[in-house]
């Protein structure tokens, strides 16, 4: 399998005493904690060819990190981008999410790598890249999760006629809406409904004209009526005006 | 001298294959990390048939820091035990093999989501039916072969059991065979397929046996099996669709299939599916109004049905 290394991780594996020596063993054991995480991925996945749990279990710790003698996490090259995607996606506000969405992105990295360099080569070309997609894709699968019953039930508990235009509709007003800051309203956006987070986001957030005949209108983007998109803006409204990570900005008024 | 770069940094560079969903996606976040611009129409006009899954993946990158951008200096609670405890994880599936690894999860709605996702991307690739055969014949080969699956896994297939899944695997699959069903009391129904082509045709080439309402599977011949090939689209996934509604009740059919039609009417008209609006349609149909006093179609069961349909990807979302 031709992996298309870092030139550093390149140099790492080059370097390497032959594979299945005592000679080899020893010096990954000795030079884990400063390899590169692309080649902690290669060493790993050789351990696990040949069986050897212990020299995985000396990788493995290199690449997630330990509690240090001092008592403090120490090494790794995981939870930095692990924490940083978590506050990114507005999980750091609910234990019990985020504890759950930390879980899922190293289970989800160990799958990956457990998978094998033919399945998934880019774990060792970008390891950052590759946890980063990792951990979109876990967010994305845990707020489905999260929220499938929700979507079903905010299905049903849109009253209908939010649909219609007028002062009165129960969605955010204009002051209310400007003063949202956008990290949060992103966050508030992945959490619509599919439809309604695609027009929501390309509207709001991106700024696209919803129903010119530019290709990149949100109305050409999504393949809608341009009724379709205004009637999915206005119940993105309102189901964002109940999302409880928003309604510190309706408290603040 | 150099040639002109024409290339627009905003748009996509690889290639379109099937399957390469993931390949694309990777390259979208290696351009947005490198801090060019990115202009996601250009991407969605390039892989068409991956649009939504190429939007719901945006939403989620854009924004996000980048690598050199991230605080390396955000550590995680010396106390917290998820980083060890997967790590122990993935040392004991060094022995118990990468099964180890899966997530319990519920098998139903396992097998379910990922059906649809298969059923969607089928779906959105092009298709082009082969040989010269009339539509007529190509409803009876998928019709009899319909009868075949269901017989094994149901007591007895009854007419309005293959007229329902018959309907569901059109949405399914875009086969353009079962597309005349019209609104009639117990559902969606092809009076063609009864009276004129799918089922006469069938029962005349000896692939059903009608009795009374209730239908056999006749005799399947390498033929037959060879028709099934190329007017069904993919039989694997057509199977499992069918292994999935054998499940259900001719009632608990009867709703699916009524369900499925207003929720693809309801998208139409750029309207959200929800429970109120399903039951809003049956009321102003005056040949389904009257489904709304009967068990099948109480709020919780359309509820039920709704999330299960959403879960195939057979509303139109």
């Amino acid at each position: 399998m031709n992996v298309n290394r870092p030139p550093e991780s390149a140099a790492e594996i080059a370097s390497l005493p032959a594979p299945g020596t005592t000679e080899r063993e020893a010096y990954v054991r000795a030079h884990a904690d400063r390899f590169t995480p692309e080649t902690l991925v290669f060493l790993l996945r050789e351990a696990l060819g040949s069986g050897n749990t212990a020299l995985f279990e000396r990788c493995a710790i290199a690449l997630a990190g330990r509690v240090g003698p001092g008592g403090n996490w120490v090494g790794g090259h995981c939870e930095a981008m692990v924490w940083s995607m978590a506050r990114s996606f507005g999980f750091r506000n609910d234990p019990e999410t985020l504890q759950d969405f930390r879980q899922q992105c190293h289970m989800g990295m160990w799958r990956a790598i457990h998978a094998g360099v033919a399945e998934k080569p880019f774990w060792e070309a970008r390891f950052g890249l590759a946890l980063k997609h990792s951990c979109i894709d876990e967010g994305r699968m845990l707020v489905r999760r999260l929220k499938e019953l929700e979507w079903a039930d905010e299905r049903a508990e849109l009253p209908e006629d939010a649909v219609g235009e007028g002062e009165d509709r129960p969605g955010l007003d204009a002051q209310v809406w400007d003063r949202i800051v956008e990290q949060d309203l992103r966050a508030a956006v992945r959490r619509l409904p599919p439809r309604q987070a695609r027009a929501a986001f390309l509207t709001w957030i991106e700024g696209r004209p919803v129903g010119s005949d530019d290709p990149r209108s949100v109305k050409n983007l999504m393949g809608v009526t341009e009724q379709a998109v205004y009637a999915l803006l206005r119940k993105a409204k309102v189901t964002l005006a109940a999302d409880p990570e928003l309604r510190k900005y309706l408290e603040d008024r | 001298m150099m040639a002109a770069v024409t290339h627009d940094a905003r748009s996509p560079s690889v290639s379109s294959m099937p399957d390469d969903i993931e390949r694309i996606k990777q390259e979208l976040l290696e351009r947005y990390e490198s801090g060019a611009p990115i202009d996601i129409a250009a991407w969605t006009a390039r892989f068409p048939v991956y649009r939504d899954e190429l939007l719901d993946y945006w939403i989620w990158l854009s924004g996000t820091p980048r690598l050199s951008e991230i605080d390396k200096a955000e550590m995680t609670d010396p106390d917290d035990r998820v980083a060890e405890e997967a790590i122990r994880q993935a040392c004991l599936a060094v022995s118990f093999g990468p099964r180890w690894l899966d997530e319990p999860v519920d098998s139903d709605t396992a097998v379910e989501e990922g059906l649809g996702a298969e059923l969607a991307r089928l779906r959105a690739t092009p298709y082009r039916v082969e040989g010269n055969a009339s539509r007529a014949f190509r409803k009876a080969v998928v019709y009899a072969w319909i009868v075949k699956e269901l017989g094994p896994r149901r007591e007895k297939v009854t007419r309005l059991a293959a007229q329902k899944v018959a309907y569901v695997l059109e949405r399914a699959l875009n086969l353009g065979l079962f597309i005349e069903h019209q609104q009639k009391p117990l559902g969606p129904y092809d009076h063609k397929a009864r009276y004129r082509d799918a089922e006469p045709i069938a029962a005349r080439s000896g692939w059903i046996c009608v009795k009374d309402a209730s239908l056999e599977a006749g005799q399947v011949t390498a033929q037959f099996a060879h028709y099934v090939q190329r007017y069904i689209r993919s039989e694997t996934l057509a199977r499992r669709l069918v292994e999935c509604l054998a499940r259900l009740t001719d009632e608990e059919l009867e709703t699916w299939a009524t369900v499925s039609w207003v929720g693809r009417a309801l998208v139409s008209a750029g309207e959200a599916v929800t429970v109120d609006s399903v039951r809003a349609f049956l009321a102003q149909s005056s040949e389904w109004r009257a489904k709304l006093r009967r068990r099948g179609f109480r709020p919780e069961v359309i509820a039920a049905t709704l999330a299960r349909l959403s879960r195939l990807h057979l509303l139109g979302d």
